[in-house]
């Protein structure tokens, strides 16, 4: 056998026993005592012993690469699914961002509505104002109070009118904010449904490198094997093989 | 603590170091083996590093069954951790969607109260403007609740009942339109029906009618857009025309009180939407957090998915070293009982 070393605090788990297979939780860490003694078996003349080193040795280095690319494939899972979840919380933002945009448009189309609306009131009530005075002007007699009525009538359209400039403006303006709002709705759902794609693709992605950490642990199983049959077969051939010496001692 | 033992098994030195886990536990019983020479004597090396290797793997399997532990107890914390996430995550969306029923109601009442304010005289318009904002309510609780579809238990009297009330909403708001609208009358009926389409396309668009609510409003959304567009042409028409342009005057001549009311419809119209605005602002924080809380409990599941894989692993890990610690032992024993029976041998040789 070779030079055996049990380790209490090799491997993260404390558990790790050198030469002799992974630790509890897998470390990648390799021994080489056992591989120098299967090159010493490997070159010793013996095609048993031979025979069980090539066995060792590539059980060993399979092992090796199952711990590596289940390593890799654990690596490339966790940020993946990191990657999901940061994509969901970015989805989040994005809604409340969206939500608040959205929110504060509406009211200050309101707003804007609300103005334009009034304004627009004012100019009719200013207009309806005028046309009275225009009326009472026809029944006037007076040329003095004729023009002062139609002074007056005029200031009243005047400012009808500027009320209705306003009124005006005012519409365009919610009709502006609104457009803004459709445009900005759109983007923010556009940049929220990017957010929903990238979390499923992420979510895909971890699917898939978890497979691929199974696919690893069968490799590894597969080595322990291979391992455990190439020890196995040295043991029954170093026991054939000493049976055959005692006998032929006994003989003679 | 840490030991260096040279001892000899087959012809070859073992070095063994036994970790600070193993001495801590060095006390613990062991499995199944016995212990060959308890009470070693100092000389006896391969008894004593038996014992050492007999108290390792006892400290390994301690130390495995405390990783397993461990394990299961931040599986437990990440459960609890999935299940107030989900529980959260579905109050936030209840109350979403609660924040959403306010908001589109208000939504509703502030299309008919605008539709109905724009031609505003008051008279008969007002109990249809008020009754059409009932109609509106109404189907919107119906439409959320389904509460006669409880009732009768059959789910297509609460969609045929949502739908009623959305057009009996629409054809009040366009009665009231009409009630006020004392000139151009085929405008002003067509701008009204145009309003009118568009509040019950909102109201079947908004509650959950099926495929044929779906249709309906579609439906009433395109009449909306063809009768408003009438309207605006009708309007075109009657104000460059000299008979329209007196009526049009007429219609502007709107009593003191009349615009009163028309402006107190306009600032209700716009105090719904303001607070339409409000729960769309508060019922997305909501949705964002319901979001946030699913994306904790996803978080939490994939922590628990890796905890399970880990326990399994350390299981394995334990099985695997346990065994190993056998297979040595095993060796130790027979090369131990190999030297017995070499002394045996030597001392009963004769000389």
């Amino acid at each position: 056998m070779g030079d055996l070393t049990v380790g209490g605090t090799n491997g993260a788990s404390g558990l790790y026993v050198e030469g002799t297979g992974t630790g509890a939780e897998g470390n990648v860490a390799e021994s080489t005592p056992l591989l120098s003694a299967a090159n010493e078996l490997l070159l010793s003349g013996d095609p048993g012993a031979a025979i069980a080193a090539l066995g060792i040795q590539t059980g060993r280095e399979q092992k090796h690469a199952a711990q590596v690319q289940r390593r890799d494939a654990e690596a490339l899972e966790a940020s993946e699914q990191n990657a999901q979840i940061e994509a969901l919380r970015d989805k989040a933002t994005l809604q409340r961002v969206q939500g608040a945009v959205d929110g504060a448009m509406t009211i200050g189309g309101a707003a804007l509505q609300l103005g334009s609306d009034l304004s627009s009131l004012r100019s009719k009530g200013l207009n309806d104002a005028a046309s009275d005075v225009d009326k009472s002007v026809d029944k006037s007699t007076s040329a003095m109070n004729t023009q002062a009525s139609h002074a007056e009538a005029t200031c009243l359209r005047t400012e009808g009118n500027h009320a209705q400039g306003t009124a005006n403006w005012l519409k365009a303006g919610h009709e502006l904010n609104d457009g803004l709002g459709k445009v900005g709705d759109g983007l923010f759902k556009g940049a929220i449904t990017d957010k929903e794609t990238d979390a499923t693709v992420h979510e895909q992605r971890a699917t898939r490198a978890r497979h691929a950490v199974d696919d690893a642990m069968g490799n590894n199983d597969d080595a322990k094997k291979l391992l455990d049959k190439a020890l196995d077969f040295y043991k029954e051939y170093t026991g054939a093989k000493n049976g055959a010496v005692s006998a032929a001692i006994h003989r003679a | 603590m840490s030991g260096q033992v040279q001892g000899a098994t087959a012809n070859r030195p073992v070095a063994l170091s036994l970790g600070a886990a193993g001495a801590a536990n060095a006390g613990a019983p062991g499995p199944l083996l016995p212990s060959p020479s308890a009470n070693a004597a100092p000389g006896d090396g391969m008894a004593l590093l038996y014992q050492l290797m007999q108290k390792n793997r006892n400290a390994s399997m301690d130390a495995g069954k405390t990783r397993v532990e461990q394990h299961k107890r931040d599986k437990e914390i990440q459960l609890a951790a999935q299940h107030k996430a989900l529980q959260d995550q579905q109050d936030a969306a209840e109350t979403a969607k609660t924040w959403g029923i306010v908001g589109k109601v208000a939504s509703v009442v502030a299309i008919a109260v605008s539709a109905v304010a724009t031609v505003f005289t008051c008279g008969a318009a007002t109990g249809l403007m008020v009754a059409s904002c009932a109609l509106s309510v109404m189907a919107f609780a119906e439409g959320e609740t389904h509460a006669i579809g409880k009732l009768t238990g059959n789910e297509d009297n609460s969609k045929w009942i949502t739908l009623g009330l959305g057009i009996a909403s629409a054809i009040c708001s366009g009665g009231a339109g009409l009630a006020s609208s004392t000139a151009t009358v085929g405008a002003k009926a067509l701008e009204v029906g145009g309003e009118s389409a568009k509040v019950a396309s909102e109201i079947v668009g908004s509650t959950d009618t099926g495929k044929e609510g779906s249709t309906a409003a579609m439906v009433l959304g395109v009449g909306g857009a063809v009768t408003g567009g009438a309207a605006s042409i009708g309007n075109a028409v009657s104000s460059a025309g000299a008979v329209a342009e007196t009526s049009a005057d007429g219609a502007k001549s709107l009593s003191s009180a009349a615009r009163g009311a028309t402006a107190i419809g306009h600032v209700t119209a716009a105090g719904a939407t303001v607070v339409s605005g409000a729960s769309t602002i508060v019922s997305s924080q909501y949705q964002a957090d319901s979001t946030e809380f699913a994306a904790d409990g996803k978080q939490a599941q994939q922590r628990m998915a890796s905890l399970d894989r880990l326990i399994q692993w350390v299981v394995d890990g334990v099985k695997e070293t346990d065994s190993s610690h056998k297979r040595a032992m095993d060796t130790l024993q027979g090369a131990m009982q190999t030297q017995g029976q070499t002394l045996v041998a030597a001392s009963s040789m004769r000389v």
